[in-house]
């Protein structure tokens, strides 16, 4: 595998009662890169990212992480990985801060960077109010601030940007391109926030009915359609593999 | 494990448990005294089951039984089926910890609490009834070693056999990740042995052997429940 690879799923295939609902995917992220995963509803987004955390083991084909295959480092290689799958929750009865301490103590890391990762997604003024105080939109920052707070080296988001108002989806966005630019981080980030991820990500994968269609960088994207990415992405459903 | 263990403190409550076996060590000792009541006041016919200490409490521990093992159902479907269930499993699997070994710290939490708990009940009671029966005794019966000993046997076996039956309840209710349906199958469960120990007051083996079956099935469940876990997709 490329040094400058960190995350490769080779010919992915999950069927669940009989029914294949990831089909030979195949997915290549490069090292402190952001990768947009883009797709309609039902195309198999959450389902990729859940094999990447390991939630749900591949029928078929292979999952390598920084070099090893996942099943092998499973569970260790968790300690390198932070996600956000589906909406965050929380212990409700306990502080932000308190959840966040619990979450490295699970992680086995020192009690570090927690103040910082709250200050980074605004909540620093929150840390000592109990999560059922919280808004849907603290909430979502707040699981941000979980899976940033053991300084992983993948980030793993599943619509992150849900709920957050114009100025969170903003903030969120100058985080994630500070995280890459100067921790190194690898992210892969679903949404259905086109204009977002346009801003953001290096590459962009469009998946559908269980199959990445498309890999290509924004700069391509741009190239062959100078409108933006909606119109890239629009085209692409109407005419397939086909648009070049 | 233990750091597990007190993962597990940290993030459940565990006050509204140590308030529930506080208020089951009240109602027991109610029992106890309603018991002694009908030995007192009954005739002789109504007062035979009730006239000695022994055959009270061997009523008593059924019913503690009984009770125990519901509480332990209601412990295992906050630690185990609410944490096994929908987002809430998604979070404990984005940790680097082994699926088995978060399930067993999980267990013997709950394992442990419903022992303890269980035996400092019975240690109450007893010591309360036992103070106000030699100031006024209301059965006509005496307290000695051999009654004591039969009584600390008795109440280890109800701590197993109430264990047992929580972790089969769990087990029954993991399936469909139900709440109810754990609680359910820990009555039903609980109804036999409690009549079993009434039936055995004249043969004290009855409660070992339940004790004995109690740890097999609940070690067995427990065992098919973490391979569950493990193969567990989300």
């Amino acid at each position: 595998m490329n040094s400058n690879i960190l995350v490769q799923a080779k010919d992915l295939v999950k069927t669940f009662h009989g029914r294949e609902v990831i089909s030979h995917c195949d997915m290549c992220v490069k090292k402190g890169t952001i990768y947009g995963f883009l797709g309609e509803n039902g195309a198999g987004k959450t389902t990729v990212l859940k094999m990447l955390m390991g939630l749900l083991t591949p029928t078929s084909g292979k999952i390598e992480i920084g070099g090893g295959d996942l099943r092998e480092s499973y569970p260790s290689i968790l300690k390198k990985i932070g996600s956000i799958i589906e909406t965050p929750i929380f212990y409700e009865h306990l502080t932000a801060t308190e959840n966040l301490a619990l979450h490295l103590s699970y992680m086995q890391l020192p009690k570090r960077n927690i103040e910082e990762s709250l200050q980074l997604v605004g909540l620093h003024q929150a840390g000592q109010q109990p999560v059922s105080e919280f808004s849907l939109g603290m909430k979502q920052r707040l699981g941000i601030a979980r899976s940033i707070v053991h300084c992983p080296t993948l980030l793993l988001l599943d619509e992150p940007i849900n709920g957050l108002d114009p100025m969170g989806i903003r903030q969120m966005r100058e985080l994630f391109l500070t995280l890459v630019k100067e921790k190194n981080m690898t992210i892969i980030i679903s949404s259905h926030i086109l204009s977002e991820i346009e801003q953001m990500a290096d590459t962009i994968g469009v998946i559908t009915n269980g199959r990445i269609k498309k890999e290509v960088t924004i700069s391509e994207v741009k190239a062959k359609t100078p409108t933006g990415l909606e119109d890239y992405f629009f085209n692409l459903m109407k005419a397939g593999e086909q648009y070049v | 494990m233990y750091n597990l263990i007190k993962l597990e403190l940290r993030k459940t409550r565990i006050r509204p448990y140590v308030w529930a076996s506080a208020i089951i060590a009240l109602c027991m000792l109610g029992m106890l005294y309603t018991f002694s009541a009908v030995s007192y006041m009954g005739s002789e016919a109504d007062a035979a089951e009730f006239s000695s200490y022994y055959n009270i409490m061997v009523l008593t521990n059924a019913l503690i039984m009984f009770a125990f093992s519901i509480l332990a159902a209601v412990m295992f479907t906050a630690f185990v089926i609410k944490d096994y269930s929908g987002k809430n499993a998604i979070m404990l699997f984005s940790y680097p910890v082994k699926r088995k070994s978060t399930l067993f710290a999980k267990v013997i939490l709950v394992t442990t609490f419903t022992t303890i708990s269980l035996l400092a009940t019975t240690f109450a009671i007893c010591s309360v009834w036992g103070l106000t029966e030699s100031i006024f005794p209301l059965v006509d019966d005496s307290i000695s070693i051999l009654l004591v000993a039969n009584v600390i046997r008795d109440a280890l076996c109800m701590a197993v056999i109430s264990v047992g039956i929580g972790l089969v309840s769990v087990w029954i209710g993991f399936r469909k990740k139900s709440v109810q349906t754990t609680i359910i199958a820990a009555v039903i469960i609980s109804i036999a042995p409690a009549n079993f120990i009434v039936l055995g007051t004249s043969y004290p083996i009855a409660s070992v052997g339940l004790a004995v079956i109690s740890a097999v099935a609940g070690v067995l469940a427990l065992f098919d429940l973490s391979n569950a876990v493990n193969k567990m997709e989300i």
